[in-house]
């Protein structure tokens, strides 16, 4: 029988890795804990004394190290075809930047309309694989644009009442520019609330398509570029790299790495399309966008280190005494 | 063939099954499976997991943190809409399959 010093070891490794390690790691070093923990239990509910019920339990379960590299490469690394289905709604944009139709109205509600088939229809046949998240980021975008344009119109509208240039504007479109700004914040929101809580991943992936589309709109409304065709040149190129960023972030195994290079493609994105802005201004504008990508790279850590508790139940439970 | 490579083929069916009846945590699958089968399956216990989470990537299954009738926090599995219908899909061929292969070993005719 194996003494409990060896037996120990990869219990140890198995909890020493779990506090330098962001909340996917964990649970899964926890799942298997359990089981050692259980079948562990069930020896000692049939007469095997402690310490043989925990070595048999770790010898049953084999190698715990080699069993969650196994687990983890499954639920963070993409297929090819993830990685290819990841990366098309980016290329696709980025077409439509290079051939001009990115203001033909037909062109942009038919690709709403297709990316919100393939979310819905990818979230109820394949659940929550990452390409499904990248898709819903284009899916989401045409309400986020109604709840900007609702917004952005009863704003001006509001700002010329303050001013005492009165516009004409019956009691219902304040109603519903305010109702339809604010419950399409609110769906999204919401989604990205919920979405975070269960993988970080896929509510970066979410939320960066319509980051990039709001600033590429953005950059186009302030007048940055001096022609037309260097705005569709530029955005083209964006959508392109961030094709390229996607399918990288999906294909990688690492998670704090996947969360990192999305993260970083926020600011890194806008200095590539701002060149016309004023130095400062990118800079401010820069720092602000890095700043909540910064955020996303921290957060997982800060919600590993709000729960010590379940290290603790790890190591003890897991642990043969 | 050997029992082993019969199981390998098998084993998504097996999870699939058990699940369409009710949410299981790792370890109770993997008894359950042994006690139905009569122990005739039984698999290394640390390769449950990684076909476990397969299963849930593949959005076959749905894994779950809940609390289980003794009070201990385990991670339930349930199966989802796809994977009743993937479940179906794989009794059918398993029942031609099985009836094909006892024509031909044993003989007999339905």
């Amino acid at each position: 029988m194996p003494s409990p010093s060896s037996i120990s070891t990869p219990i140890h490794a198995l909890t020493s890795q779990v506090l330098t390690r962001i909340r996917s790691r964990r649970n899964v070093l926890r799942e298997l804990a359990d089981h050692i923990e259980d079948h562990s239990s069930s020896l000692l509910a049939r007469g095997f004394n402690p310490t043989e019920a925990r070595a048999q339990a770790v010898r049953a379960f084999g190698d715990t190290s080699t069993v969650a590299a196994q687990v983890e490469r499954i639920r963070n690394q993409g297929s090819w075809p993830d990685v290819a289905m990841s990366a098309f709604p980016s290329l696709f944009v980025a077409f439509l930047f290079a051939t001009n139709r990115w203001l033909e109205l037909e062109w942009i509600v038919g690709t709403a309309a297709v990316a919100i088939a393939i979310s819905a229809l990818g979230v109820y046949r394949f659940g929550r694989r990452a390409w499904v998240f990248s898709w819903l980021g284009y899916a989401l975008f045409p309400v986020l644009l109604i709840s900007m344009v609702s917004l952005g119109t009863t704003a001006h509208a509001a700002w010329s009442v303050l001013g005492g240039d009165y516009e004409a504007r019956d009691p219902l479109s304040w109603v519903l520019g305010i109702g339809l700004g604010i419950a399409g914040l609110g769906v999204i929101g919401a989604l990205m609330a919920w979405l975070s809580r269960k993988d970080w991943i896929h509510a970066i992936l979410v939320v960066l398509p319509m980051a990039l589309l709001s600033v590429a709109m953005l950059a186009f409304d302030r007048g940055v570029y001096t022609t037309i065709a260097e705005a569709q040149a530029q955005n083209a190129v964006l959508f392109g790299a961030f094709a390229i960023v996607v399918a990288a972030a999906v294909r990688m195994t690492d998670r704090l790495f996947k969360i990192g290079l999305l993260a970083a493609s926020l600011p890194l994105g806008f200095l590539l399309i701002s060149g016309g802005i004023d130095i400062g201004f990118r800079v401010i504008v820069t720092a602000a966008l890095s700043l909540p990508a910064l955020l996303l790279i921290i957060a997982p850590y800060v919600v590993t280190l709000r729960e010590p508790d379940t290290d603790n139940r790890l190591e003890h439970s897991a642990r043969p005494r | 063939m050997s029992e082993r490579e019969l199981l390998k083929g098998s084993t998504d069916s097996l999870f699939l099954a058990l699940l369409s009846e009710r949410p299981m945590y790792g370890y109770e699958i993997l008894r359950e499976v042994e006690r139905r089968s009569e122990g005739y399956f039984s698999m290394k216990e640390g390769t449950l997991y990684p076909a476990l989470h397969r299963l849930e990537r593949d959005g076959l299954i749905e894994g779950l943190w809940r609390t289980a009738p003794g009070g201990q926090y385990r991670r339930y599995y349930a199966i989802s809409n796809h994977g009743v219908q993937r479940l179906e899909q794989r009794r059918a061929e398993w029942v031609n399959f099985s009836r094909a292969v006892n024509m031909v070993i044993t003989g007999s005719t339905p």
